[in-house]
C-alpha cells in the first residue's frame, strides 16, 4: 500500500488538500501525508506506562543497595556529570584518566537538565533525563514502525526495548541512550523523508558514540539515493549542506580540541593512553577477535571473566544472534543498520570485552527486528505477550541484579 | 554547471577544514616526549632503574623491580644528549610471546625473543632528536588474550636502561655497566 495509486483519499481530508488531490502531485502529497501518522493518545499512554514501568524497576533496585533518593553518581556518569559541572581538563600527562577520554554529548545533555531543573540533586536530574530520553525511544519505535509494519510490531519492540537487560543504563548519565535515541530518530527521520533532521541527528549522534558512524552512512546512501545514484549531482547545494551536517559536529568538537589544547585528536589519543595503561589486554579490540578472546577466556575459565561477566556476554551474544537470525523479519533499512553496526565494530578497534553487553544491547535494531518478528506470525496479540513473557522476566531479572551491582560499585557492563 | 557553484564552494572549505584538523594532531609518543622534556637529564653510561623519574612512560606496569607491557604500543621517553654513535641499552628482564618489536626514535626496529630474557638489546638513537628528547617504542602486533596464569607475563619486561655516546666512553665498553649501575 506505499504507492501513491493505491491510496484512497480518506474523508477526513481537508477541502483544500482535496482539490489539490486532483492531480498526480497532489495525490502523492496526500498519500504521503497519509503514509505517515502520528502515534494517537492510546500510543502515547502505552509509552508513558512502559517509562514508569522502567523507571519503576530501577527505582525499587536501586533502593536495596542504596537510599531511594541518595545523590549517587557512578562509572562513567560520573565523569560525564564532571565535565557537565566543570567543563574538559586536560593535565598534560596523557596517561592520567583524561575526562576528554569522553564524548560531548551525555555532559552537554546533562548540562542542560542541571540548568533546567531546580534542586541539587544530580542523580534526581539524571534520572530524569533518561526517563526523558527513553520515552523519545519508545515513541520512536511508534514513528518508525507504526505505518510500515503496525503497531503491534511498535508496541511489542517498545516491551522488549524498556525492560531489556541492561535498561538500568538509561537512569545512570551514560550516553548510549542518547545514541540509542539519535538512531531512533535517524531511521524515524530517513522513513519519513525528513532528511535535514537525518542530518543532523546523525552529526550530533557521532558526539555520542563512534557507532553513530553508521547512521552518518546510511544518511549520506539516502543523500545520494535522492541525487538519483550520481554522485555529482551531490554538488548541489541542498545535497552538499545535509552532507556537510553530518560533519559539522565532529569537526566542531575537533577544532575546539584543537585551539584549547593543540591536537584535534586528543579524544582518539587519551582514550588510546587510557586503555594502554589501565584496562586489560581485552579492550579495544575488533568485534569478532573480541568475542573470540571471551570464548576461550570462558573455555579456559579465566580469573578476569567473572560469572556475571560469562553470564552477561552470553546473553547479549545470544540476543544478537537472534536478532540477526531473525533480522528479514524487520524492514530493510533498519535489518541492514543493524549488519552495519556489527560490521563497522569488526572492522574498528573499538569492541571492549569490558563493556561487551552495553555496546551490543544500546544498538537499538536488535529490538526493532525482534518487535517485527513477533508482530509478523499472524494470531492475537495477547499469545504473543504471553510468549515473550519468559524473555522479559529473564531480562528484569538481569537489569535489577544489575542495578544492585551498580550501586554496590560493581562492574555491571 | 554555475548551479553547482555553491556546492563546490562548501566542499572546498570543509575540504580545507579538515586538512586543518588533520595538520593539528599529536601522536601519543609525542605526548610523552612531551612529559620527558620537562624532566632532568639522564646521566651518560649509567644504568638507571626503570621506574626512575626522569622517565616519561605510557603502556608500562611496574612489576618488582621491572616494568612490563603487553600493549600494542609502550613509549619510553627521556632526555639525554650525545654524539654519533649514539645508542640506548634496555635491560630485557623477560620476553613471552612472538611479534614484540622495539624502535628508538623511528628507526630501525629490532624484534624481540624469548633469547634476549635477562639481557640486554641496543638500539641507535638520532642525535638531531628534537631537543634531546628520545622515545623507544614497543610494539606488540598481537597481543595475546587476557587469560591463563601467563597473563602477567605477556610481552616484554625491562629493569633498566642507559645511554651512551661515543665520545663518553670506549664503545667496547658501552655494554658493561658502569660502577655507579
Amino acid at each position: 500500500m506505499r504507492g501513491a495509486s493505491a491510496w484512497r483519499i480518506p474523508d477526513d481530508v481537508p477541502g483544500e488538500m482535496r482539490r489539490i488531490s486532483q492531480g498526480t502531485h497532489g495525490i502523492a502529497s496526500i498519500a504521503s501525508r497519509i503514509e505517515h501518522t502520528v502515534p494517537d493518545k492510546r500510543d502515547v499512554l502505552f509509552c508513558v506506562a512502559l517509562t514508569i514501568a522502567a523507571c519503576a524497576i530501577f527505582l525499587i533496585a536501586k533502593s536495596w543497595s542504596v537510599p531511594l533518593w541518595k545523590d549517587v553518581v557512578a562509572f562513567d556518569g560520573k565523569y560525564y556529570l564532571d565535565i557537565a559541572e566543570h567543563g574538559y581538563r586536560f593535565s598534560d600527562d596523557i596517561q592520567e584518566r583524561q575526562n576528554i577520554s569522553f564524548l560531548p554529548l551525555a555532559p552537554a545533555a546533562i548540562a542542560a537538565v542541571r540548568w533546567m531543573l531546580p534542586g541539587h540533586n544530580d542523580f534526581l536530574k539524571i534520572f530524569f533525563l533518561g526517563a526523558v530520553s527513553l520515552f523519545g525511544i519508545l515513541f520512536g519505535f511508534f514513528m518508525l514502525l507504526q505505518d510500515c509494519v503496525g503497531k503491534q510490531a511498535a508496541r511489542l519492540t517498545a516491551l522488549v526495548w524498556a525492560l531489556g537487560p541492561l535498561a538500568l543504563y538509561h537512569f545512570v548519565g551514560y550516553t548510549e541512550p542518547l545514541f540509542a535515541l539519535g538512531t531512533v530518530w535517524c531511521l524515524v527521520a530517513l522513513r519519513r523523508d525528513w532528511l535535514w533532521t537525518a542530518s543532523l541527528v546523525a552529526g550530533i549522534s557521532m558526539l555520542g558514540r563512534p557507532q553513530a558512524a553508521v547512521l552518518v552512512l546510511f544518511v549520506g546512501i539516502e543523500v545520494l539515493r535522492r541525487a538519483e545514484w550520481r554522485p555529482w549531482r551531490l554538488l548541489e547545494v541542498r545535497s552538499m549542506l545535509k552532507l556537510a551536517l553530518l560533519a559539522l559536529p565532529l569537526m566542531a568538537f575537533a577544532s575546539w580540541m584543537a585551539l584549547a589544547f593543540h591536537d584535534s585528536a586528543l579524544y582518539v589519543n587519551s582514550g588510546a593512553a587510557w586503555r594502554n595503561y589501565y584496562s586489560s589486554i581485552g579492550a579495544y579490540l575488533p568485534f569478532l577477535r573480541g568475542v573470540g578472546y571471551f570464548l576461550q577466556g570462558v573455555s579456559a575459565e579465566s580469573a578476569s571473566l567473572t560469572d556475571w561477566k560469562v553470564m552477561l556476554g552470553t546473553v547479549s551474544l545470544a540476543i544478537a544472534a537472534l536478532a540477526l537470525a531473525l533480522c528479514s523479519a524487520a524492514p530493510r533499512r533498519e535489518r541492514w543498520m543493524y549488519v552495519a553496526f556489527f560490521v563497522f565494530l569488526m572492522v574498528i578497534e573499538s569492541f571492549d570485552l569490558n563493556n561487551f553487553s552495553r555496546h551490543t544491547l544500546y544498538l537499538a535494531p536488535w529490538s526493532i527486528i525482534l518487535g517485527c518478528a513477533l508482530a509478523k506470525p499472524s494470531g492475537q496479540e495477547w499469545r504473543k505477550w504471553l510468549a515473550v513473557m519468559p524473555f522479559l522476566a529473564l531480562s528484569i531479572l538481569i537489569n535489577v541484579i544489575a542495578i544492585m551491582r551498580f550501586y554496590r560499585w560493581e562492574w555491571v557492563s | 554547471m554555475l548551479q553547482y557553484a555553491p556546492g563546490i564552494l562548501l566542499l572546498v572549505m570543509m575540504v580545507g577544514w579538515a586538512t586543518w584538523l588533520l595538520g593539528q594532531r599529536k601522536s601519543l609518543s609525542e605526548y610523552v616526549l612531551e612529559q620527558a622534556n620537562g624532566k632532568p637529564t639522564l646521566p651518560l653510561c649509567q644504568w638507571v632503574p626503570i621506574y626512575a623519574a626522569d622517565l616519561a612512560t605510557l603502556g608500562f606496569s611496574r612489576t618488582g623491580q621491572s616494568w612490563w607491557t603487553n600493549q600494542t604500543l609502550a613509549v619510553l621517553a627521556f632526555k639525554a644528549s650525545g654524539h654519533t654513535p649514539f645508542f640506548v641499552d634496555l635491560g630485557v628482564v623477560k620476553v613471552v610471546g612472538k611479534g614484540v618489536v622495539v624502535s628508538a626514535d623511528r628507526g630501525v626496529s629490532r624484534p624481540l625473543s624469548r633469547d634476549f630474557a635477562n639481557g640486554e638489546v641496543r638500539l641507535p638513537l638520532q642525535t638531531h632528536a628534537h631537543a634531546d628528547t628520545h622515545a623507544v617504542m614497543i610494539e606488540i602486533a598481537h597481543p595475546r588474550p587476557p587469560h591463563g596464569t601467563d597473563q602477567r607475563w605477556l610481552g616484554v619486561a625491562i629493569n633498566k636502561i642507559r645511554v651512551c655516546g661515543a665520545t663518553d666512553t670506549d664503545s667496547e665498553d658501552i655494554r658493561s655497566p658502569t660502577p655507579n649501575s
